[in-house]
This record gives C-alpha cells, sequence and structure tokens, in this order.
C-alpha cells in the first residue's frame, strides 16, 4: 500500500513539473496549430486590463493555453456580486485584490505560466510602461475613459490591441493596431461624454454574457499569436445573446482619428481623459463592499452632501460634512476605515483625497448615494 | 418599400432592434429623419454603418441598404 501512494505522488509531481508537451496534446493536434503554434503560445507575452466580467475568461482561456507570460492590470478587490459574473474568483477572495487572487487560482491552473501582477488602475501617466512589456493588449476594462487611454497608449507603442465591451445582453469585439492602423478612434472618434454612454454597473449583465464576449477576445489573442485563421483586425463583431445573433462591420478609416489621436507620448500624458486618469489615487469601493464594511463599528461613513440633497434617499448613518463646507482638518473619530460618500461619487472622491493627507485608508464611495440606493432598491424588490 | 435598420445597445432600447425606415436620401437625412422620430437619439453618440463598412462622411442611400447604429458600450 504504502509503495504504491508513493508511486502515485511522484506521478502527481511529475505531472506539476513535467508535464509539457501532454498538457497541450489536445490543441496541437490540430494541425493547423501543431508544436509550432504551441511554442508560439508559450513565448506570447499577453496583458489583460481589467480583471472582471471580461478578464476572467480571458485570463483563464489564455492561462489554460500556455500563454507563457501574461499580465493582469486591475486595481479593485473582489465583491460578493463580482461572483455571477467573475467566474475566477471563489467566497473566500471577497475583499482581497483581484490581481492576486486571479493569480493564485490561474497559478494553481498552470505553474508553467508566468504571472505578473500589475496592482494599478491604468490611466495616461501609467500606462505606457506597462504596455512596453508586452506583444498583445486585452482591454477588459469597464469604462470609457480607460478604453480610450489603452487605444491611444496602443497606438503610440503600435501593439495589437484586442477590444471587447459588454452593455446588458449584447458584446462588442475588435482587434486593432494588427496588419492595420485602424484605432477605436476611427469607430469612436471622440470620448463621449459620461451621460452619453450607458453605464454597465447600473445596468445589469447576465454573467454569461461577459463570458462569451472575453471568449472571443482570447480566441483573437490565440489567433494572432499562432497565425491561424482569420483576425477581427479593422472590424467590428457584435453579439446579441438573446437572439444569437452575430454581425460584422468593417470599420473605415476616419479622418477624424488623426485629430484626436495623441501625437506623441508627451502629448498623451498630457491628455484629459475624465474622472478615470486623475492624478489622484483614491481607492473606490463598490455598493457590495460598502454595504460590508460600513456595518463595522471600524468604519465610519462621511457624507459629504449638501444638507438640501439629504432628504432624497433614507438616512444613513454618518457623519456630515457638506462639501460647500469642508474642512479636511475636522477631528474625526478613531477608525479602521474611513468611506467618504456624495451622490455620485466624485465629491467623495476630491474630499477623500483631502482626508486621506490626514488620515489612514480614507476610500470613496463609487457612483455615490445614487449608485447605492438604486442597487439596494433593486434587492429588495 | 423602406430602409433597413438595425440598432444596438442603448439605441435599440429606445428604437427597438430591427425596424423599417422611409427611405430618404442619404445619412445625414436619415440622422436627422431619426432624431424627428425618436428625440432621445440626440442625446447618444453613435456610429454609422452602411452595408456593414462604417462611414465617415455624408452617404447616399437606396432601398436595398441596410443601416447599422453603433453606440460604443463601457461595460466589462
Amino acid at each position: 500500500m504504502t509503495s504504491t501512494l508513493r508511486y502515485e505522488r511522484q506521478t502527481a509531481l511529475k505531472v506539476q513539473t513535467d508535464d509539457y508537451p501532454s498538457r497541450y496534446e489536445r490543441q496541437t493536434a490540430l494541425k493547423e496549430l501543431g508544436e509550432p503554434g504551441q511554442q508560439k503560445l508559450l513565448q506570447a507575452k499577453v496583458l489583460v486590463i481589467g480583471a472582471g466580467g471580461l478578464g476572467c475568461p480571458v485570463l483563464q482561456y489564455l492561462a489554460a493555453a500556455g500563454v507563457g507570460e501574461i499580465g493582469i492590470a486591475d486595481d479593485d478587490v473582489v465583491a460578493l456580486n463580482n461572483l455571477h459574473r467573475q467566474v475566477l474568483y471563489a467566497e473566500n477572495h471577497i475583499g482581497k485584490l483581484k490581481v492576486e487572487a486571479a493569480a493564485e487560482v490561474l497559478k494553481q491552473m498552470n505553474s508553467n505560466v508566468k504571472i505578473n501582477q500589475h496592482i494599478v488602475r491604468v490611466d495616461n501617466k501609467n500606462i505606457l510602461p506597462i504596455v512596453r512589456l508586452y506583444d498583445i493588449m486585452i482591454d477588459a476594462s469597464d469604462n470609457i475613459p480607460t478604453r480610450y487611454i489603452i487605444n491611444d497608449a496602443c497606438y503610440l507603442l503600435k501593439k495589437p490591441l484586442i477590444y471587447g465591451s459588454i452593455l446588458r445582453f449584447e458584446g462588442q469585439v475588435a482587434v486593432f493596431n494588427y496588419n492595420t492602423n485602424i484605432t477605436y478612434r476611427d469607430l469612436f472618434p471622440q470620448q463621449p461624454k459620461e451621460n452619453e454612454v450607458a453605464d454597465c454597473n447600473e445596468a445589469g449583465v447576465i454573467g454569461v454574457l461577459p463570458g462569451i464576449v472575453g471568449s472571443l477576445q482570447a480566441a483573437e489573442a490565440i489567433k494572432i499569436i499562432t497565425g491561424i485563421g482569420q483576425v477581427a483586425s479593422g472590424k467590428l463583431i457584435t453579439y446579441n445573446m438573446l437572439h444569437n445573433s452575430f454581425y460584422e462591420f468593417n470599420i473605415t478609416a476616419n479622418p477624424l482619428a488623426a485629430t484626436f489621436l495623441p501625437a506623441n507620448e508627451v502629448a498623451f500624458e498630457g491628455m484629459d481623459y475624465g474622472d478615470v486618469c486623475d492624478v489622484f489615487s483614491v481607492r473606490e469601493i463598490d455598493v457590495a463592499s460598502f454595504d460590508e464594511l460600513r456595518n463595522s463599528a471600524e468604519t465610519i461613513v462621511v457624507d459629504v452632501r449638501e444638507e438640501y440633497e439629504l432628504n432624497e434617499t433614507p438616512i444613513l448613518e454618518s457623519i456630515q460634512m457638506p462639501f460647500s463646507a469642508f474642512d479636511e482638518n475636522a477631528e474625526l473619530p478613531n477608525a479602521e476605515t474611513i468611506i467618504v460618500v456624495c451622490k455620485s461619487g466624485h465629491r467623495s472622491k476630491a474630499a477623500a483625497v483631502l482626508l486621506s493627507r490626514r488620515y489612514k485608508n480614507v476610500v470613496s464611495l463609487r457612483g455615490g448615494i445614487n449608485n447605492w440606493f438604486m442597487l439596494n432598491k433593486i434587492d429588495h424588490a | 418599400m423602406g430602409l433597413s435598420i438595425l440598432a444596438f445597445g442603448q439605441i435599440a432600447e429606445i428604437t427597438g432592434n430591427t425596424f423599417s425606415f422611409d427611405l430618404v436620401s442619404d445619412t445625414d437625412a436619415l440622422k436627422l429623419s431619426l432624431e424627428k422620430t425618436f428625440p432621445a437619439l440626440q442625446r447618444v453618440r453613435y456610429t454609422i454603418a452602411v452595408d456593414k463598412n462604417t462611414i465617415t462622411r455624408n452617404t447616399l442611400l437606396n432601398e436595398t441598404s441596410t443601416v447599422a447604429l453603433l453606440p460604443p458600450f463601457s461595460g466589462g
């Protein structure tokens, strides 16, 4: 018995360390891919920006396929309401950084893959050195400013970009800067204002939709790396889950794109992309984390709304410090965490920056009380 | 016989996913006409594709044209 056990243990160890090529034999059996294709995968370096609904399936399939080096850029933490779609994470990851949780899971999945953790919210001041480290970028972000920042960085550094985005039951996928000069700005030249694009956090999403769209992005990455098939280069693919419909559009080179693309790296770093890339680095928390944290005795909530705004939502246990008369040096009770809130999450972010000069662990509620109130209303409906 | 229109994302929520629309001469006229019928479209930014190619200038339309209204999505 003992010897059998030992034998099995040794076999298991062998699988971990010397599993190549059998680990990939089902994909190298594809004559289009073969051993040369696998070698290309093992040598590829891919950056995935955003480890959320789109990022999870992208990361899973690229790690499983044996992509040699994978970078993950994200600054968010896992929340309970992420789990229905961000399928890399489990309940024991709640409150952990997504980058760290994802790296842990992917390492267990394929220990041969090198995972680089970039714990950062990419902006136009920090993205270029990260992008330089990789061959292919995957935009799995969740907001418009970040999408323009990623696009413009990839344009400047001439890196292929696989774009994916979702809204409710629909998704978009496109490939930019690969065998064409087409970028996201040929499709949408000018960055829309916040109110011109529906926000997914508020719009709702079923988990399988980013699963499908992220899988399409991973497929494009594998095609680019191995040189097989037709890449959606300069094309926009749309998918509608409710109708099972796929459409493909050719993106025409747009003369307006040049007007809005940065001329060089200095111009890029000086551009104003709006909120996401402001110079303040205050951590924002989502509604689920807010509800978890605010009931703790170690947490205080600072509400910076004006007095006249307070009756718009149910009463929230908080310290009221209206932004119009905000005093960053005010004495606050001892607390492990200070959560600053306002109506939409903008003033609270600014106030959190001011408070964090004096206090530790100050965070801002993303989307503000409006978002919290709306999501709770949905939960209780 | 009119134009075939395909709408996506938040535009489809305003107009429906697919619909026919009275033939007009070009995409500028179509945009005006659509925004008159669906005033909410004035507040949404979108790119137009005619017969599966995105357009960057005013483009002539005919009875067989299929027009797609493509807004950007932000979610991930």
